[in-house]
């Protein structure tokens, strides 16, 4: 059995316990940063991707990885619910993709120590793909920035990351309602644009994607 | 069905070796952070930087510089099951006996990681994962430096080289550790004159891989800087030398002799100034 905070993962035969987000952000909390360092590990891939989202671009998503956690740590003193680290985290994240500026210049001195990124043999292969990627996250970025900022992120965080509601809005700090409406708002002007301009050919991956289904 | 909330972009992993990386840089400087709320040092204000570099002074004034001594003072993500027993195969009759348990990865360059823990000497030990030789494999026990190494600003040696092709090429590996308060990163001068910038792990621990041929006498020189990148300190330390065998001059015979990080071969530490 697990120590109470701990989660049991079964891989084949063999028993694995890991800390839960819970106790990992506990040990944070108190100034642990190697817990943080396992947080981190867990849930780099989803805020990268939603960094990548809402940005379009790979390489933007990794420097603004490494300002998300800065910041959360920054922030350690906020006491979470249980289970709810992640979707605290993308509310971090989109506080600081809101705010880019202001925290490039917070964490000047530890973006300039990022280590640089030397490609890897495998991931290279993937090159084509990430720029294939990237040209059809701008475009579909290009139609979801004519909603408003805060539609803008409703529908990030519940279509392209499938939070639910609850979860959206604890990283939103709106409620519950709010973050219905919003995107169903969203949704409606997203449909709207796509009669738009969404048979133009190559206009918007997102409303392609979506025709093509 | 016209529904924009899909769109044909996979989500994907960082490669292993950047998440890592990125993570290390992250403990490195959160551990800068002594409370919630507080920035990054590198976002202090002038006068917190004096005064941090002020308690720094009065701390070393206060405790000497046995820096190295004080236990506690290694950081770093801990080390796997196979390092703990490589540590745990350190022979005490070498004169240190290093604490398996405490072992913690305190550098990394591509597939070098270093390791590094504490002994009941007063000083540390380190570990030196490396392609074609890992822990898990080729057990050695890792090397240790004696305190009076320890306490030194800078401190290096070869961990480890592979095994040379017929045109004598060979990849080296160096690591060591920068106790000069606020060092950052490290400069470093290869064999062939060229130089390398390096991030210092935590605790001030670095490794480098790089491509050679045997034998040099090459001495580096390491300089440690600032997250300015303002020098701090240089020091220049013998890592290889030729020795010609008598009776002969031919360089290809020459012996090379790698000075590891053991007390029982120190190397030589010049600070400069």
């Amino acid at each position: 059995m697990g120590a109470v905070g701990n989660s049991e993962r079964q891989r084949g035969h063999e028993l694995e316990m890991e800390p839960s987000d819970t106790a990992l952000w506990a040990r944070s909390r108190a100034g642990d940063a190697e817990a943080f360092g396992l947080l981190f590990e867990r849930h780099a891939k989803a805020i990268y991707n939603f960094c990548f989202r809402r940005l379009g671009d790979w390489a933007d998503a990794e420097d603004m990885l490494s300002l998300v956690f800065l910041e959360a740590w920054r922030r350690r003193d906020r006491q979470l619910a249980d289970d709810k680290v992640l979707p605290w985290l993308y509310g971090i994240a989109t506080n600081v993709l809101r705010n880019r500026r202001r925290a490039k210049r917070r964490f000047a001195a530890a973006l300039r120590r990022l280590p640089a990124s030397h490609p890897t043999p495998g991931f290279a292969d993937q090159a084509d793909g990430r720029i294939d990627d990237e040209r059809q996250m701008r475009e579909a970025l290009d139609l979801l920035t004519q909603l408003p900022q805060h539609e803008q992120e409703v529908f990030a965080l519940c279509a392209w990351m499938e939070l639910n509601y609850e979860d959206a809005a604890l990283a939103l700090g709106v409620p519950i309602g709010t973050v219905r409406s919003r995107l169903s708002r969203a949704r409606r002007r997203l449909r709207e644009l796509d009669s738009r301009f969404g048979h133009e050919k190559g206009r918007s991956a997102m409303v392609k994607e979506a025709h093509d289904r | 069905m016209t529904s924009p909330d899909l769109i044909p972009v996979p989500m994907r992993e960082l490669a292993p070796a950047r998440l890592t990386a990125l993570k290390h840089h992250l403990i490195a400087e959160v551990t800068h952070v002594a409370r919630p709320g507080e920035k990054l040092v590198g976002r202090w204000s002038s006068s917190r930087r004096r005064a941090f570099a002020l308690s720094i002074a009065l701390a070393l004034l206060g405790v000497g510089t046995a820096v190295a001594a004080t236990s506690g003072w290694l950081s770093g993500s801990p080390a796997p099951q196979s390092v703990v027993a490589d540590f745990g195969s350190y022979t005490p009759q070498l004169g240190f006996n290093p604490d398996p348990g405490g072992a913690v990865q305190v550098a990394s360059d591509g597939d070098a990681i270093l390791y590094a823990t504490t002994n009941s000497q007063g000083s540390y030990c380190v570990v030196a994962s490396l392609p074609w030789k890992r822990p898990s494999q080729n057990p050695d026990g890792g090397s240790c430096v004696n305190e009076r190494t320890a306490r030194q600003d800078v401190v290096a040696g070869v961990v480890g080289g592979s095994k040379t092709d017929a045109d004598g090429n060979l990849t080296l590996a160096v690591a060591g550790r920068i106790s000069t308060p606020h060092a950052t990163s490290i400069e470093i001068t290869l064999p062939d004159a060229s130089t390398r910038n390096l991030l210092l792990g935590p605790s001030g621990f670095f490794v480098l891989m790089f491509p050679t041929q045997l034998c040099h006498n090459w001495s580096a020189t390491i300089t440690a800087l600032d997250v300015q990148g303002r020098r701090l300190t240089a020091s220049t330390i013998v890592l290889e030398r030729a020795i010609q065998p008598s009776g002969t001059q031919d360089p290809r015979f020459a012996v090379c002799s790698l000075p590891g990080l053991t007390s029982e071969a120190a190397p030589s530490v010049q600070v400069g100034p």
